[in-house]
């Protein structure tokens, strides 16, 4: 069962590992913790990335942290996992640095967010588990998750599969309720769940929102508890919207009015 | 959907015959005259109440079913509904039950759309006519989704006893006369938060139109003309179920008895 640890950075050698962010910076700070780690273990490290967007939060994150780890960062354009006829398989460029360091070496690829969609959720998991079967190794790899990317009616058995395929996971520390909502799932896999979030499991599972499902320690989102997630992540966001688009028909509506008023005084002029 | 049996949800049974000579369901005698709380009410309704016996669609797709996932009502009292379907002729059941709806002449729009789940919504927009009193104890009550197959419909109701009893006038009241609805289960009361069914309802509606997936999902504009509803309308109801939502959210994190101050959900 996979142990829940605070921070990447506490990662021991030898694990394979799930982190759950929430946001760009989150995910910047997790991969400087996970650095940090490999400096404390004297591994050599090497992030994969493909995302010119994150990399300047990436430096500004290892800059305050180890900045020595700084040429740690590999741009290989493209999702760093690809099919073959046995499966999702990694890039060779990842499985030859974990190679030429046989005692240990941490790794980390941050594109599968970036593929991660209904229709490659499956192989995704699937990648997982056969990396899984990679242990016992003395390298850490760590496997970055943002949780707004996992399809809500597919999360609770997503976040059974990966947390069975991992040693260790890292929850998000984002207080968004949406986040905090869906990590809830993820506490029947792990073998140390804190006490307050599971507090908040049983308040969740009375309220109607989350279920116990069949088979040990498994739960799943009722109808209501999808719906509550999906309005969690995107409804304020949609109802800033629907008001702009109010606020708008009402402005052109009102400029109407007034072109229509204006027209009709001109005779009188 | 055959007739609620063994697989119904975890309850216990009720006496059995037509749900109305059912003796308050839920209600524990040594209550007294003590108002009853509101709990979880599960009913089985003969569809043949809503549909012409010789049209009702679900019992032409046997192997088909479909879940009215959501609903809003306009304030003109049009109930516009999101219904799924699943099974191999999915299509031609939701295709069947909006000609059973013509037939009625209560159809006033309908549209298909995709979701990004790859499952085909039928929005369609009834203008059915149920006294306003009425039609405002089902916005109360009625909890979603319902699920329509077999000839049935399995339909949820979070209500007390008079409530309850009220309902069943209410159904008695749309439709054709026919079967009584029986009842099926009585699962545990619970507790939902501040959100009402309603609310439910409407955030049933926005998932099964595919709103919250994602920057192609339907904008606002479009749910708004779906809806048939001015978009201002369309955002105080958003706005209504943002704050409940905000409601459960702060009751379900609230930091446990004992806490230290400042701990922040």
């Amino acid at each position: 069962m996979m142990r829940l640890i605070g921070a990447p950075e506490e990662l021991p050698a030898g694990s394979h590992s799930l982190s759950l962010y929430a946001s760009p910076r989150e995910a910047a700070d997790q991969m400087a913790s996970f650095l940090k780690g490999a400096r404390e273990l004297g591994q050599p490290a090497l992030v994969l990335t493909d995302n010119d967007s994150m990399m300047p939060l990436y430096r500004e994150a290892v800059a305050q942290t180890v900045p020595e780890l700084m040429d740690s960062f590999r741009r290989i354009p493209g999702s760093h996992t690809y099919e073959t006829p046995e499966g999702r398989r990694p890039v060779p460029a990842a499985l030859e640095f974990a190679a030429s360091h046989p005692e240990g070496a941490s790794l980390c690829g941050d594109t599968i967010p970036s593929i991660l969609n209904r229709n490659s959720l499956a192989s995704v998991l699937a990648y997982e588990d056969w990396f899984d079967t990679l242990r016992p190794f003395y390298h850490r790899g760590l496997c970055p998750y943002d949780l707004g990317r996992i399809p809500v009616e597919r999360a609770p058995e997503a976040l059974e599969r990966l947390a069975g395929a991992h040693t260790h996971a890292v929850l998000s520390n984002d207080p968004s309720p949406g986040v905090r909502f869906l990590q809830l799932l993820v506490l029947p896999h792990v073998e140390n769940p804190p006490s307050e979030h599971l507090g908040w499991l049983a308040q969740a599972v009375e309220y109607g929102l989350i279920q116990e499902e069949p088979g040990e320690r498994s739960v799943g989102l009722t109808p209501r508890g999808a719906d509550f997630a999906r309005a969690l992540f995107h409804l304020p966001e949609y109802a800033r919207r629907a008001d702009e688009l109010a606020r708008r028909r009402q402005r052109s509506g009102t400029d109407r009015d007034a072109a229509v008023e204006r027209r009709t005084e001109r005779p009188e002029e | 959907m055959a007739p609620p049996g063994p697989d119904a949800p975890e309850s216990r049974e009720l006496p059995s015959g037509p749900w109305r000579d059912a003796s308050d369901p839920g209600r524990n005698p040594a209550q007294g005259a003590l108002p009853s709380p509101r709990q979880d009410r599960v009913v089985s309704i003969p569809l043949i109440r809503l549909f012409a016996p010789e049209a009702d669609p679900t019992e032409r797709f046997p192997r088909e079913r479909a879940d009215l996932e959501g609903y809003v009502l306009a304030p003109d009292r049009t109930i516009t509904v999101a219904l799924t379907a699943e099974g191999p002729r999915a299509l031609d059941l939701l295709d069947s039950i909006w000609n059973a709806v013509e037939r009625k002449r209560v159809g006033r729009r309908n549209h298909l759309v995709l979701d990004e789940r790859g499952r085909t919504v039928c929005v369609m927009s009834l203008g059915v006519e149920i006294p306003p009193e009425t039609l405002e104890l089902l916005r109360s009550l009625l909890v979603v989704p319902v699920r329509l197959g077999g000839g049935f419909a399995e339909v949820h109701f979070l209500a007390s006893d008079p409530e309850t009893h009220s309902l069943v006038r209410t159904l008695e009241e749309i439709g054709h006369p026919g079967p009584a609805p029986s009842t099926v289960a009585l699962p545990p009361a619970r507790e939902t938060g501040p959100l009402r069914s309603e609310d439910w309802a409407f955030l049933g509606f926005l998932s099964a139109i595919g709103a919250f997936e994602g920057p192609d999902g339907p904008t606002p504009d479009a749910v708004a003309a779906l809806l048939g509803t001015d978009p201002a309308s369309f955002a105080a109801q958003a706005r209504a179920v943002e704050s409940g939502l905000r409601g459960l959210v702060t009751g379900m994190f609230s930091p446990p008895a004992g806490s230290p101050p400042g701990a922040v959900p």
